[in-house]
């Protein structure tokens, strides 16, 4: 890789570094991916909307916040945004004609912690329109394609900020995770991916949050989400499931190694799911590293789970139409042909679907919790299945199968990571996924490093010449 | 709440929801997935509770 290229493939940690000693610019960096953004886009489908003219007056301030000696991890990295996530000042779409033109007066939260923290907003990228549907060429703005292989659609719904990262068009990105989102897509494009405990990171103002969603990350590394967490987490009022916590240090558990962690795989629950083969060697091999660092390894029976990612499913689909109720009759022609199908399922449940649908949720959140009194965190693979084309196939993504390790967390509250940990076949990167107790993301992020350390898994990049010449 | 496909459509008409005969096909489907799921859901939850899972008789709460 030449030095260009190694730039815009870099951590945010390694990108800070540079700017600290004077190797690198806020300024050139924001320009090197904004001509990726230009010529790679047109394939990748990774940004609806480009913010160069913003992007390039967010690095200037950041040269003049570095000069004052800004001392913030944050100052002057390039980010990508989810576009169901508000940006004063950018078009907010959410991939739906419905809001196409809208131009948000107000920053959601977690964007005003980026901009605060001197982050560089390089635009907003591309979704599943309003987070659920079989994404289509006919929408506002075509399906991303997987960077690791243009010829795979990429995986969502956050499925833009997959691709942005993964292509080397921004450092990181926001997501949102309401059943996978965030993680499903940090898995199969290589990133390192995460949904905090439910409400740590503020939902405040970010279209469909409902009770459920969440607000994440993509990066590149274990260090580059902890110092994104680190900026992200802080108690809105405003978000109605928020709890005011203390600030949390969490780039220091990288420090800790992984022996002695509990680690507890759901072995029966796994073996319910049809895993792909690929996934299931991947996952046995990261089990058997993370054994070899002085982990523990032990099975535990959580037989709730099947029932939570069902439930998710049914109050994610209730919550959706509850948000579009109004807009979808007189509309209808405004959403795509998938998402207006996909909005519309839940005027078939009734109030007491939905109420069954939260307290299988606080019943299972007890059986996680009494499972974390034997073993500090949860292991299993992030997605049964290494392509977005099989996902979809439409039965199973309409029961949310693509899902079943990733969303019961969402139900449940619990904050949960994907990490690489293996490559497939057909050239896609393969996720691990690693749940802890409530606001225990130290303890995640402690495994999490060690495991990357120890791998290589991480350091890849994809081969296809079109993204890395 | 599961209906007959005509009630099904009248429903659909019903919420101002200007489907296709082809659109109202996939949605017939889609909601029909949709009520596996919740009736998988309430047999759960009369079994977790200790209700009668043949009549269905129990709350939430387990309590009769």
């Amino acid at each position: 890789m030449d030095t260009t290229l190694t730039l815009a493939f870099s951590s945010v940690a390694a990108v800070a570094g540079l700017y600290r000693r004077g190797e690198a610019s806020p300024v050139d960096l924001t320009r090197l991916l904004l001509e990726r953004i230009n010529h790679l886009n047109p394939q990748l489908h990774a940004f609806i909307t480009v913010a160069g003219d913003s992007a390039l007056d967010d690095a200037e301030e950041a040269v003049r916040r570095l000069r004052r000696g800004d001392p913030g991890p944050l100052v002057g990295i390039p980010m990508a945004v989810k576009d169901s996530i508000p940006t004063k000042g950018i078009r907010t779409t959410a991939n739906s004609r419905v809001l196409e033109d809208w131009v948000p007066a107000r920053d959601a939260f977690a964007v005003e912690r980026l901009r605060a923290a001197g982050a560089v907003i390089l635009g907003k990228t591309n979704l599943n329109e309003f987070g659920w549907s079989i994404p289509r060429d006919d929408d506002l703005c075509p399906p991303p394609r997987n960077p690791w292989n243009p010829g795979l659609a990429a995986i969502g719904s956050s499925s833009g900020s997959g691709a942005a990262v993964a292509a080397g068009l921004s450092t990181a990105a926001l997501g949102t995770d309401g059943g996978g989102s965030v993680r499903l897509p940090a898995g199969q494009m290589g990133l390192v991916g995460f949904k905090a405990t439910h409400a740590l990171v503020s939902r405040g103002g970010v279209l469909h949050a409902g009770t459920i969603g969440d607000v994440g990350a993509l990066a590149r590394t274990v260090e580059d989400a902890a110092l994104l967490l680190d900026a992200l987490a802080s108690y809105d009022p405003d978000d109605p499931d928020a709890e005011p916590r203390g600030q949390v240090d969490h780039v220091r558990a990288l420090n800790q190694d992984a022996r002695g962690v509990r680690i507890g795989v759901p072995a029966s629950y796994i073996g319910e799911i049809p895993v792909e083969p690929d996934i299931r060697a991947a996952f046995d091999a990261a089990l058997a590293d993370m054994t070899r660092l002085g982990a523990l390894v032990v099975p535990v029976d959580l037989p709730g789970l099947e029932h939570a990612r069902a439930a998710n499913l049914v109050a994610l689909v209730a919550e959706h139409y509850a948000t579009h109720e109004t807009l979808l009759g007189p509309r209808w022609d405004r959403y795509g042909r998938s998402a207006r199908l996909y909005s519309s399922m839940g005027a078939f449940l009734s109030a007491a679907d939905y109420l069954r649908a939260k307290e299988i949720g606080r019943l299972v959140r007890q059986d996680v919790d009494a499972a974390f009194s034997e073993v500090d965190v949860l292991a299993m693979p992030t997605s049964p299945v290494v392509t977005a084309e099989a996902a979809r196939q439409p039965g199973a993504h309409r029961r949310g199968i693509n899902a079943s390790f990733t969303a019961p967390f969402n139900l449940t509250g619990h904050p949960a990571f994907s990490v690489p940990c293996g490559i497939s076949a057909v050239g896609l990167p393969i996720g691990l996924q690693l749940v802890g107790r409530h606001y225990d993301e130290s303890t995640l992020l402690r495994i999490a490093h060690a495991y990357e350390q120890a791998t290589a898994w991480h350091a890849m990049r994809p081969k296809d010449p079109a993204v890395v010449p | 709440m599961r209906h007959s496909k005509t009630a099904f459509r009248e429903v659909v008409a019903a919420l101002g929801l200007p489907a296709s005969d082809e659109e109202l096909d996939l949605l017939w489907e889609m909601v029909a997935d949709l009520h596996d799921q919740t009736d998988g859901l309430r047999r759960y939850l009369i079994e977790r509770s200790g209700g009668d899972p043949l009549t269905g008789h129990a709350t939430l709460n387990g309590a009769e």
